[in-house]
Formats: structure tokens, C-alpha cells, sequence
């Protein structure tokens, strides 16, 4: 195909994700937001699939949220009137969120915490594998997203008495979430969630706080519509996880949450055999990412770094381990990713354009300003 | 506990804009050369009691060119006497050692009226890499990475300042994106003679990318005349700057210096076009991610008349948390704050 067309072809899809959502992209299932597809807090290795692909397939996924009632208890409507949310509790999105919360099973005692769907199964995926997921739309499906302040986050509660939660407007077709009159926040939404099921030693019932080897809840706020994930395969199946919808959210998350919403995402999985990776990457238009995550954000640098180390050494054929390290103190930058999901996180941008030789094939180009 | 009056900050950045209009009605700033020599500059620390090499008035533009990479270093590393430029055995006429030379630093610049309590205001009007020369290395013990790296290793980069890259090795280009790595007030004086590879309070050697053209950097004045000290040039650098070096080379480019009274800063600020920034600094990486934070929180608080919760949970929502560098003994994290989300 001609490269121009190819860039239309681009635009479109970009001013189709921006103005249309997700709704008219091609996609092989749908997975709906039920009690029976869901999962809260934890990743359940008691759990059936609800879905069983193959590879290259995409998913349609709608996911939860938005329900700001909880924290303090509220009726529903009363909260959403309290906050000038202009909808209902009927809005489809919130009704499923509610039945969720209701009638969704808990595991291991877990009652609350992150809204998550799955597991959907990959067809032939074995530990060993590693699980590629491109992200091909990620939209708001409410107006609104919430963001709290727990106590005993980042800044110890800061003069905070009581954990306040603030509501964020949503206006999908200027892509701001109104903060306040006069403070706007660019949209830039993804899911805080994505994993494949952790390995054995890490327990059947793992909660989906800390994010780890599996990937889980990054809350990198790279992760949008077009960008990459690849996870590490731990189970047969692979048994990938999503939910934790955000709408922005600043590296760091040093409050311990995003504008916290409801999305809906659609999702293609590829399954690499016998590629094998230690941490998850991610890749996007003009960037490689490597992952450190550790309690300790020194240590999580660390990890970052050698990651990195073995990403470029990867990329470019290098044995030369000195020159990829001398090469990251000056070509790549490291972010905070988060410092709030008890296992903190840093990740490298490492800059695709640094690479001259490298023909950059990559499947999504951003649309052009 | 320190007091700290952040609402003065908002209102002398208000006067600044006014400060800069009546500059600009008035008479156009005096412009001073500075160029790195032997009588100009001063190596690896601060120190209260050295005498300044200029004295200026608030509003004042100094022309600086800064020098790093003693040719005696390069001439080690086998680069021939006549691809290192001459001006740099001027500048390193007389020093012992063949170590790089990174913090060779300009000043210190005095400003007349400059108390401690009082910041400087710099505002880096340009900044641009002068020569093709380069030099770039890793020590052991040194580097986020020592353990796989219990060696030295050193090795000569030439910058095309045609086309603004680095040729780092076939098909790598960097671009650059020149800094200084070390912009400093000076330490107070009970403080005696500090070293300057760790940043600190007065800034120092913040190593910080995003301190480039453009950008404003705010520093608390500590002795009288604030005390400049400008150098550490760096035509690239990554954030973390991980092995412990940048791009080291020798910089030239025009700061204005302003004089902003009682702004009684606890560290370092910054501002660029587009965003605002405040810095961490501790050794250990967690506080200096707090740090950040709770700096931006206090000035968010104080400039845009935000509640505590809400400034708190907007930084959550939009922004970013960066690793500065994490080898300077004293690491960095920097917070950048998007301007773009106040629309008043």
C-alpha cells in the first residue's frame, strides 16, 4: 500500500478513536461488563475463562467504574446529584458497575478493590511465551471519573482529614477532563490494569494492587490507544486480566488514584512462542519502554536501567554492554511511573528515532495535529 | 520547621512581569561577557568566601561560555593535539590532573542588592553547544549499574553542530539538547568549601534536562551577592542520566539574572514555557519523589489559590514525576506541571 494512503487510512482511525470512540472499530468478541465476566481486587487462578481466543484475534471490552458513592456509602443517584454528574444511575455503564458490585463472586475474601474483567484464555499459550496486546481504542464510556486521596499515600495525607474525592467532567469531544472552571486536564486514557495470570509461587489469588512480572496494575500512563504491552506467559492460556479504567492521570499517580472511570477498550492479543521475557515492555509510536517495579524506587531504577540495558542491547544486536549503558545515561529518559501501588515503578522511554538503521514498522501511526 | 512565605513567590512573579515591562520601557539590560580562563572560573565546589569575577545589577545579561574537557583527557585518549581546540589548554593552562573537567564552572557572578532570604531569577535565553568536542565516561563505583561495571571507561564524542546529533555509533544518533548540568548560588559560609557533585538546597549540579533555552530557574540566596556559579555543560543527557555522565562539552548561550527580594524559597524552582517544576533532592529516591511533590503542592497552593485536597489530587491527575538523575550522591526527581491545564 502506498505510504500516503497508509497515513490517511491512519487519520481516519485516529479521528474515528478521538470523535466516535470505539463503537465502529472491527473486533472478533465482545466481552460485556457482567457479574460472570468480572473479577474484583485480585487475579482468581480458581476462575474460568470467559473466553477463549486465538491469536490475533481482537476483543471488545467494556469496563466499570465511577462509583464515587461507595467512599462515603451514598445512594447512587443522590451522589451523582450531589456532584452535578448529569446522568443517572440507569446510564448503562453505571447500572452494570452496580449489578458488578452487587452479585460479582469474591475470592479469597477479597471484597473490594479493583474492577477487573477476565480471564480471557489465548489458545496455545504456554509459560515460556510471551503475550502481545496491542492497544487499539481506549474511550470513556461515562462523563465523569472520580479522584480520591486514601490516607497513607505519597504525601502521608498531606493536611487532608479525610480522603476527599474529586469529580472530573469529561468531555470526550474537546478531550479534557474539566477539573475545575478554568482548570482543564488533557484526556489521555488507558487501562491502570492489564495481566496475565501470575506464576504459581506468587499465589492463586493475587492481589491486583502491586504490579509485577506479570505486568497488572502498571498504571503507566503511556499505555494509550495505539501503544503495545508485552507480558511474560506464567499459565497456560496466559489468562489475561483489564480494568482500573483511567482517564489522565500524571506519572506518578501520587494520590493513589487517576480520573478514575469507566472505559471501553478494544484489544488485539498476539501470542509470540518461545519468545520469553523476564518484565513486561511496551512500546508506542516514538518510544520502547522497560519496566522497573520494587518496593523501593531505588531498586525499581535499578531494574529499570538493566532492563533497558537488555531492550537496546536486543534492538540493536549489541554485546557491547558498556556502550547501551553509556548509550541510556544520554539518549533515554526515566519517569516515575508510580509511587502509590505499594510496589512502585519506573519506566525508561527509550527513543525509537535514536536508532537510524532501525525500520520503524510499527502497526499504529499517530494522527497527524 | 522553616517558614515559608510561597504567596511572596506568586506576587514577585507577578512583579517580575512588571519588572520585565518597565525593563524593557526603560533602557534595554546591560549586557556582560564571561568567558571561561584561568581568572574566570573555579572547579569542583562552592565556596562562599571566593572572591566574585562579576558584579552586575538585577536585570543584567551575561554572555557565558563555558569550557569542559581538559585536553589533556582527550590527548589520552588519543585525539591529535591539533583537533583540540586551543582556547581549551587556555582554560585548563596550569591544572594538575587529566581528569575531564566537567565542573569547571564560570563565576562567581555577584548581584548588587542580593541578600540571603532574596532568590535569583535566571533565565536561560539561549544556550547552544560551541565545540565539536565531547567527552563522555563511567567509573567504577560510580553509575546507577557499578556492580556490572567495576571498570573506568572513558571515550570521545564528536557533535555535528551542522545537524545539531551526536554520532554515537553507526546508525545511533543523539539529538542535542544542550543544558548546564551545574547552575548554583552560593552554599552559606558556615558550609566552608562544599563539593560540588552533589546538587543541593542552592542547586548546584541538578544535572536537570529540562533546564534548557528557555527555561527560568529559581535559586535561594544564601550569602550576600547570591553568588553565581554557571558551568557543567552537557549537550545531552537523559533523564536519570544513569551511567553518571552526560554529553560533557563546552557551552555558550545568554542568561538574564534577576533579582527577586524575600522570596524565601526552600529549593530550587523552575519554570519553562510550558510547564512548572520543582525538584527533590536526597539520597534516597522515595524522599526525593516526596520532595517534589510536596514543593509543587505548596506552590500550586499559594499561585493559583487551589485547596490543599485539590492541588493534591490535580498533580495525581496531570503530573509528571521525572527521574532527574540518580548519581550525583544526592539524587533528583523533578516534578513538571503542565501550564496548559489553567486556562485562567
Amino acid at each position: 500500500m502506498p505510504q500516503n494512503k497508509f497515513a490517511f487510512a491512519s487519520l481516519i482511525l485516529g479521528l474515528a478513536c478521538a470523535q466516535v470512540g470505539a463503537a465502529d472499530l472491527a473486533y472478533d468478541h465482545y466481552v460485556h461488563l457482567t457479574p460472570e465476566n468480572s473479577a474484583i481486587g485480585n487475579y482468581p487462578a480458581q476462575k474460568a475463562a470467559i473466553l477463549t481466543i486465538k491469536s490475533g484475534e481482537t476483543v471488545k471490552i467494556d469496563t466499570g467504574g465511577g462509583a464515587g458513592w461507595r467512599n462515603p456509602e451514598m445512594a447512587p443517584n443522590d451522589w451523582l446529584r450531589k456532584n452535578n454528574v448529569p446522568t443517572t444511575a440507569d446510564h448503562p455503564a453505571l447500572r452494570e458497575t452496580i449489578a458488578v458490585l452487587d452479585k460479582a463472586t469474591r475470592y479469597a475474601d477479597i471484597k473490594n478493590g479493583h474492577l477487573l474483567i477476565g480471564p480471557i484464555d489465548v489458545d496455545g499459550a504456554m509459560p515460556g511465551d510471551s503475550l502481545e496486546v496491542r492497544i487499539l481504542s481506549v474511550v470513556p464510556r461515562i462523563p465523569y471519573g472520580t479522584t480520591g486521596a486514601g490516607p497513607g499515600r505519597s504525601l502521608k495525607n498531606a493536611d487532608a482529614p479525610k480522603p476527599p474525592t474529586h469529580v472530573t467532567m469529561i468531555d470526550l469531544k474537546r478531550n479534557v477532563g474539566v477539573f475545575e472552571s478554568g482548570i482543564e486536564v488533557p484526556l489521555g486514557p488507558f487501562m491502570g490494569v492489564m495481566a496475565v495470570q501470575p506464576a504459581d509461587e506468587e499465589g492463586t489469588n493475587h492481589s491486583s494492587s502491586p504490579p509485577g512480572r506479570f505486568a497488572g496494575n502498571l498504571d503507566c500512563r503511556e499505555l494509550v490507544t495505539g501503544t503495545t504491552l508485552y507480558m511474560p506467559v506464567f499459565q497456560k492460556g496466559a489468562r489475561f486480566f483489564t480494568g482500573d479504567a483511567h482517564a489522565a492521570q500524571g506519572d506518578g499517580e501520587i494520590t493513589g488514584s487517576a480520573i478514575e472511570t469507566a472505559n471501553t477498550v478494544v484489544l488485539k492479543f498476539i501470542l509470540h512462542k518461545g519468545k520469553t521475557l523476564k518484565m513486561p515492555r511496551a512500546e508506542t509510536p516514538t518510544h520502547y519502554i522497560a519496566f522497573g517495579l520494587d518496593p523501593d524506587l531505588d531498586n525499581a531504577m535499578q531494574q529499570a536501567v538493566d532492563e533497558t540495558l537488555d531492550y537496546i542491547k536486543e534492538l540493536e544486536n549489541w554485546d557491547d554492554t558498556a556502550r547501551a549503558y553509556s548509550l541510556m545515561s544520554i539518549g533515554v529518559d526515566f519517569h516515575v511511573t508510580q509511587i502509590v501501588d505499594q510496589t512502585k515503578g519506573i519506566h525508561s522511554m527509550i527513543p525509537k528515532k535514536i536508532f537510524k538503521n532501525l525500520t520503524n514498522t510499527y502497526w499504529y501511526k499517530a494522527a497527524k495535529k | 520547621m522553616q517558614p515559608f512565605h510561597a504567596s511572596h513567590l506568586s506576587a514577585a512573579l507577578l512583579a517580575g512581569v512588571a519588572a520585565t515591562l518597565s525593563i524593557a520601557a526603560h533602557a534595554a539590560p546591560k549586557v556582560h561577557e564571561l568567558k571561561a580562563s584561568p581568572t574566570t572560573v573555579h572547579r569542583g565546589f562552592f565556596d562562599a568566601s571566593l572572591p566574585p569575577v562579576l558584579t552586575i545589577d538585577s536585570g543584567d545579561i551575561v554572555k557565558l561560555e563555558t569550557a569542559t574537557g581538559n585536553p589533556r583527557w582527550f590527548e589520552n585518549l588519543g585525539v591529535p593535539k591539533e583537533k583540540i581546540p586551543a582556547e581549551l589548554y587556555a582554560v585548563f593552562e596550569g591544572v594538575e590532573g587529566a581528569g575531564r573537567g566537567d565542573h569547571t564552572l564560570n563565576g562567581p557572578i555577584a548581584v548588587r542588592g542580593a541578600e540571603p532570604g532574596d532568590a535569583l531569577e535566571i533565565r536561560i535565553r539561549s544556550v547552544d553547544v560551541r565545540l565539536p568536542i565531547a567527552g563522555q565516561g563511567f567509573n567504577p563505583n560510580r553509575g546507577i549499574l557499578a556492580d556490572q561495571f567495576p571498570y573506568a571507561k572513558s571515550r570521545v564524542l564528536w557533535i555535528d553542530l551542522k545537524r545539531k546529533v551526536i554520532e554515537y555509533a553507526p546508525g545511533v544518533e543523539v539529538p542535542t539538547k544542550p543544558f548546564w548540568g551545574v547552575i548554583a548560588t552560593a552554599p552559606p559560609a558556615e558550609m566552608g568549601r562544599v563539593q560540588s557533585g552533589p546538587p543541593n538546597f542552592f542547586g548546584g549540579n541538578m544535572d536537570n534536562s529540562d533546564l534548557g533555552a528557555g527555561a527560568t530557574l529559581y535559586l535561594p540566596i544564601s550569602v550576600a551577592g547570591g553568588m553565581l556559579s554557571i558551568g557543567d555543560g552537557h549537550a545531552a543527557q537523559g533523564h536519570g542520566e544513569v551511567c553518571v555522565s552526560a554529553v560533557e562539552t563546552s557551552l555558550k548561550g545568554e542568561v538574564q539574572i534577576i533579582l527577586r527580594k524575600a522570596l524565601h524559597l526552600k529549593m530550587p524552582r523552575a519554570e519553562t514555557a510550558t510547564h512548572y517544576m520543582t525538584m527533590g533532592l536526597n539520597t534516597d529516591l522515595d524522599e526525593a519523589a516526596r520532595i517534589a511533590t510536596s514543593e509543587m503542592l505548596d506552590w500550586l497552593v499559594a499561585m493559583k489559590g487551589l485547596s490543599r485536597d485539590d492541588a493534591y489530587m490535580l498533580m495525581s491527575a496531570s503530573m509528571n514525576l521525572i527521574v532527574t538523575q540518580v548519581v550525583d550522591g544526592t539524587k533528583g526527581v523533578h516534578a513538571m506541571m503542565p501550564k496548559a491545564v489553567f486556562r485562567k
